[in-house]
């Protein structure tokens, strides 16, 4: 295979996903936020609540804006939770999933691995051989920060969906009270996700991915060989493997 | 208009509920219907004298029933009905008000603590951060609760409840006198509640309450010992977290990205030149 070749190192499924995903995170902070931080959101619930006040005589335009945003946060956050469902099954289902692969390392390995990586990020230094040799499609702070987006969206998720059925559910004030503490604890805690997410794919090493998950899912061979040598291995074998099986059936 | 400013504590108005008083009449939750417009519904039959058993959208006072056995030092014991006329305390820094969302819930300058009922979205934030679970919602979806009668304070009067009863249990009048009632009321060796209270409500409360000691037990059938709301508490304390978190971890991050990224571009530019040179060299 010539290094000048593009590998597929993301699908068109979840390149799809990621942007559906990518989308509503986002609108449901925007609105999510309007409840949670009205101080610092107030012009922007003004201005989407100005001109539906205006046919209402009897509202205020920050409600009505407030009102607007926790109707859309109730819809999308019903649309999101069915993504988060759907497509992490399809993944698992269809042996897809290789997020967590680096946590079938020993632990000992796993933290090595996440003081490197963090140590490339935060300091600039470069792997050590022996990791660099055996990155995988997904570092060890992938898997890790994963994990946090797998508490938070749960969080987001059970406690939302309870909120908005709190009645058919029976749920009583003291649970109200919880289900919103960890509503908040969830956001939290994907805000943190979002922030360290945006900031690896920003980094100037990791380009490539970032133009691949926007573009067509390819990064060149040579730079795929640099960043998850362990991948490309097992991409290549699976490719030699498919020519053969051609082969034989055109014998 | 999402601002808040609260009177400080010896500012406004405030009211003594003096319960040795109270003959559990239950006018003031008459005259409190009646000033209001509130629908009235027929009663239903309960094992106590509390009736209805709590609050309502459409019930903003109730007097409120305890049993309790008052025990003299003769070894005589007898049971005795406290009645608690209730309505919403109007906390000095009403967790409420900085519950919504929407800023609907305004303190006045008197300190009484109002929903506007046409900015309510019916999030029922207000209710979740009350420890007295004062709020009630409406059918219309929005939340309502007692106004401490403020179009009438505003007009010089005193709020109806307290106008109409028949014993003066209430006393109303300038924060700092009726602040100064309890406080003598307490020297006098009374129980009194609502002046030593947890900072979540401002440390205390403009419904101030005041028993004898041997019928005190009956205060807890309506106010909690602990006036805080844990989980809110814990998302009054997140809340700033996350914001200030999220700024200075961006701030942070957006810092060693940069410097990331001119190292990287020195790098590439370098390499670029050698590469050049490697290159006119072996021509």
């Amino acid at each position: 295979m010539a290094e000048r070749e593009r590998i597929e190192v993301i699908s068109s499924s979840y390149r799809f996903t990621h942007t559906l995903n990518l989308f509503l995170y986002t609108m449901l902070i925007i609105t999510g936020l309007m409840l949670f931080s009205i101080d610092l959101t107030a012009w922007l619930a003004y201005s989407v609540g100005s001109p539906l006040a205006t046919g209402i005589p009897t509202t205020e335009p920050i409600a009505q804006g407030v009102q607007w945003a926790r109707a859309w946060h109730r819809f999308l956050g019903h649309v999101w939770g069915a993504l988060i469902i759907i497509y992490p099954l399809y993944l698992v289902i269809t042996r897809r999933l290789t997020t967590f692969i680096p946590l079938k390392k020993g632990l000992r390995k796993q933290i090595r691995e996440a003081v490197a990586v963090s140590k490339y990020y935060l300091l600039g230094k470069p792997l050590p051989e022996d990791i660099a040799n055996n990155m995988d499609r997904h570092n060890i702070l992938v898997a890790h920060t994963a994990i946090l987006l797998v508490v938070s969206s749960i969080l987001l998720s059970v406690s939302g969906l309870a909120m908005v059925y709190r009645d058919a559910i029976g749920l009583d004030l003291e649970g109200f009270r919880l289900m919103l503490l960890l509503h908040d604890v969830g956001f939290g805690m994907g805000v943190l996700y979002v922030l360290l997410h945006i900031f690896a794919v920003l980094d100037p090493m990791n380009r490539p991915l970032l133009l691949a998950m926007f573009g067509d899912g390819r990064v060149s061979l040579r730079w795929a060989r640099n960043h998850m040598p362990k991948f490309v291995e097992k991409f290549l074998k699976k490719k030699e493997e498919e020519e053969r099986i051609q082969e034989q059936l055109h014998m | 208009m999402v601002s808040l400013t609260f009177p400080r504590r010896d500012e406004g108005v405030a009211v003594l509920v003096r319960l040795d008083r109270c003959i559990g009449c239950r006018a003031c939750q008459v005259a409190c219907k009646e000033w209001n417009s509130l629908e009235y519904r027929p009663t239903e039959f309960s094992p106590t004298f509390t009736t209805p058993q709590d609050l309502e959208p459409n019930v903003w006072k109730v007097v409120f029933f305890g049993e309790i056995t008052r025990e003299y030092p003769t070894g005589f014991a007898d049971p005795y009905v406290q009645p608690i006329p209730f309505n919403c305390v109007h906390c000095q820094t009403a967790p409420c008000a900085r519950a919504c969302p929407v800023g609907a819930i305004k303190v006045s300058d008197e300190g009484a603590v109002v929903i506007e009922g046409r900015e309510c979205i019916g999030c029922g934030y207000c209710q979740e951060a009350c420890p007295y679970n004062v709020p009630r919602q409406r059918e219309d979806g929005t939340y309502t609760k007692c106004t401490f009668c403020v179009d009438r304070i505003q007009h010089g009067m005193e709020p109806a409840c307290v106008a109409v009863c028949p014993t003066e249990v209430f006393e109303f009048g300038p924060a700092s006198q009726v602040l100064a009632s309890a406080e003598a009321e307490r020297a006098a060796g009374k129980e009194v509640y609502g002046l030593n209270l947890d900072s979540y409500v401002g440390g205390s409360i403009r419904w101030v309450y005041s028993i004898s000691k041997d019928k005190a037990h009956a205060l807890k059938i309506r106010l909690p010992e602990k006036a805080t709301v844990p989980f809110n508490f814990l998302r009054e304390v997140l809340n700033p977290v996350i914001r200030y978190g999220v700024v200075l971890g961006a701030a942070l991050l957006a810092v060693i990205g940069v410097i990331h990224e001119v190292k990287y571009r020195k790098e590439r530019v370098k390499a670029l030149k050698e590469a050049t040179k490697e290159k006119g060299g072996k021509e």
